[in-house]
């Protein structure tokens, strides 16, 4: 999957499993809505929101609010440092596979 | 970080991805539909030809259900410059199904015993390429969101 590349960077925000499985669902898609990115990762909307803070805070992940059908819903999506930090990570974390 | 871990938590990512991925394409029963409709309509319009047009409503339907599906979906990244999609198994499958429509075209069945057994030829090879289509497609999708930065 992931490629082992020269900006491979480990990166401690992203390392806590909850956190790495977000950005790796959030990583094929432009972005996803909040309800449906709590499905497929399993977890109650506390928890999410939690780590999805301290991803927002970082800079990692942007979190847009918008209404549909007089519904308000939350749109997330990796930004372009989040997409790097993870991709960097992903990258890191294969190096370690191959013991280098 | 001992190997075993990072195994484990690159097997995560991989799962995470593919889940994503399954959940923000198109459900598989659309897909099976699309591909069985399109074999009918295929088949009879080439064989009774003004009659046959009807069908093509056949299609309607399908588009609701497509519009439906897409609801609350994830929007997935483009791949349009996606060079694993374009020159990899994506394209090549993409050439055989014009070729088999073009192949299936030399077939003029006229009785209903041949004009049954065009509609599961095409759709049993219709549906073995578009299947294989849509792996490759969601194989560059998990290659594209975990590989590149932009």
């Amino acid at each position: 999957m992931t490629k082992s590349t020269s900006s491979a960077r480990f990166d401690e925000l992203i390392h806590a499993p909850l956190r790495l499985r977000i950005c790796a669902s959030l990583a094929p898609v432009d972005w996803a809505v909040f309800t449906h990115l709590k499905q497929i990762l399993g977890v109650t909307d506390s928890v999410l929101s939690k780590h999805l803070k301290q991803l927002s805070d970082a800079g990692y992940v942007q979190v847009e609010r918008f209404t549909k059908l007089g519904r308000s819903h939350m749109r997330v999506s990796l930004t372009t440092s989040g997409r790097r930090a993870y991709v960097g990570h992903a990258a890191a974390l294969q190096e370690i596979t191959v013991g280098k | 970080m001992e190997q075993d871990r990072a195994v484990k938590l690159l097997q995560s990512v991989e799962q995470d991805s593919q889940q994503m991925v399954r959940a923000s394409g198109n459900p598989r029963g659309l897909l099976t539909t699309v591909v069985a409709v399109s074999a009918v309509i295929f088949t009879l319009f080439q064989a009774f030809p003004p009659q046959a047009y009807w069908l093509a409503m056949l299609y309607l339907p399908l588009i609701l259900w497509y519009v439906l599906a897409q609801r609350r979906r994830a929007k997935p990244r483009s791949l349009l410059n996606s060079p694993s999609l374009l020159t990899g198994a994506y394209a090549g499958y993409f050439f055989l199904c014009i070729l088999l429509i073009n192949c299936l075209r030399f077939w003029e069945a006229t009785h209903l015993s041949e004009v049954l057994a065009k509609i599961l030829v095409t759709f049993v090879s219709g549906m073995f390429l578009v299947t294989k289509m849509q792996s490759a497609y969601n194989k560059a999708r998990i290659e594209d969101g975990n590989d590149q930065v932009h």
